[in-house]
């Protein structure tokens, strides 16, 4: 399980932020704080931006206005600093099809830029594919693609987790897996930010929620 | 360096997986290739003469038909993003994922293309300048393809929009790679042809990776 070693409490700053697709403005005047240990879930219709959001908050796409402050830097401008404490699973799951789920999770787990030496087989046990880890990946259904990606939320130590639908075609007994790995996360002093179009229990004293 | 290295290896891994996607480059050269001499005509004369043109045009053709794989699957499955989050200098990711495109596509027509040339009666004196000129050359072609493909990234059919601009810019080396081939077969001084060429691969190979990272940005 992740080390603790990094207690030092972080924050995720908003400053009226504005986006623009196409003509028309998706959304402006996003404001938020989000400190450690705190989890913000990210509300809207569909095509009202959260994945947009989502990705200016990673510092992947940059706002039509406002910035984006991680311990009061701006994080376009200290992107290094920022990017060492991210984790972002983006609703494309960055699963490679032509390479075995072995293989996979070798690249994800080297991918991160805490490394950390936890068993492959072991990882594989977690999220369930032991059986299938020298099956390629464009083999496995959408839920158990899902889970690959997700093998990255139980090594990670990085602070701020940023999950953009991370419940899609996922199966209840894996969503309680995910929530007691969130749950520890957030005890960790970690934060979280999601979407989701699906109920997912988080702790309700440490949750707030951003309607777009 | 970890960084380099490990996004080499990954791309490498890829491209020997989709073997068959990889080698369409490689079948599209040598098809088109042996066609000439049935096409045009089995003169050997005629043949010797325009060969290093036919082999010259078809390696850019087979290179630029190759451009579309470089960052597209990673594009559309996510993988891309992921890369671009990654602390640490995405200059040298991206130039780690070009060197693998080099290596996939252009070392294999480096080393089929004088075996080709043979096939069009090409003298053998002028196969080392041949080879010189491919080695020179193909790594601008994967530069500036690679710069082509980032700006077009985000369109659905960016294949063809990223292929027009790529190839006013190709001229230039396919220009000067058959000018030092026809001078080598004329017994003329070839040096300053590598020269401007070495030079033009050496501003690429400078400026390009830092514009593919911020092509891809916007395209993200």
């Amino acid at each position: 399980m992740p080390p603790t070693k990094n207690t030092q409490v972080h924050t995720l700053t908003a400053h009226n932020l504005g986006c623009e697709r196409g003509r028309g403005i998706l959304f402006d005047e996003v404001n938020f704080s989000l400190p450690g240990g705190q989890a913000m879930v990210v509300t809207g219709a569909n095509g009202a931006g959260k994945t947009s959001l989502l990705k200016i908050l990673t510092g992947l796409s940059r706002p039509m206005q406002g910035r984006v402050e991680w311990d009061t830097q701006d994080i376009q401008q200290h992107a290094e600093t920022f990017q060492q404490q991210l984790l972002y699973i983006g609703h494309r799951a960055a699963v490679k099809a032509e390479l075995t789920v072995r293989e996979n999770l070798q690249l994800l787990t080297r991918l991160l830029p805490n490394d950390k030496n936890m068993n492959l087989v072991e990882l594989a046990e977690i999220i369930g594919l032991r059986k299938r880890l020298s099956v390629p990946c464009g083999r496995l259904s959408a839920g158990q693609q899902r889970r690959v990606a997700l093998a990255r939320l139980f090594i990670s130590n990085q602070k701020c987790w940023v999950l953009d639908e991370p419940l899609t075609a996922l199966d209840v007994s894996f969503i309680e897996v995910i929530e007691k790995r969130i749950a520890q996360h957030l005890n960790d002093t970690g934060m979280l930010i999601l979407t989701t179009h699906r109920g997912i229990q988080i702790d309700a004293a440490k949750t707030i929620t951003l309607e777009l | 360096m970890h960084l380099f290295l490990f996004i080499l290896q990954r791309d490498l891994k890829l491209a020997i997986r989709n073997r068959r996607e990889m080698a369409n480059p490689l079948v599209f050269f040598v098809i088109v290739v042996s066609l000439f001499p049935l096409g045009v005509s089995p003169d050997q004369e005629l043949l010797s003469e325009i060969a290093p043109g036919i082999i010259w045009v078809t390696a850019l053709l087979a290179t630029l038909m190759s451009m579309d794989s470089m960052f597209r699957s990673d594009y559309e499955d996510g993988s891309l993003e992921q890369l671009l989050l990654l602390p640490g200098s995405k200059v040298l990711l991206i130039g780690a994922k070009i060197l693998a495109h080099w290596l996939s596509v252009g070392v294999p027509l480096i080393i089929i293309a004088p075996v080709m040339s043979l096939l069009l009666y090409m003298p053998v004196e002028t196969i080392p300048s041949l080879i010189i000129t491919l080695i020179i050359s193909t790594p601008i072609l994967s530069l500036l393809g690679s710069l082509g493909v980032a700006l077009t990234l985000s369109l659905k059919s960016g294949g063809i929009l990223s292929s027009l601009l790529i190839l006013p810019f190709y001229i230039p080396v396919l220009i000067f790679s058959t000018m030092a081939i026809a001078a080598a077969a004329d017994y003329q001084p070839v040096s300053g042809y590598y020269a401007l060429l070495g030079a033009f691969l050496i501003m690429s190979l400078i400026l390009i990776p830092f514009a593919v990272v911020a092509a891809l940005k916007v395209s993200n």
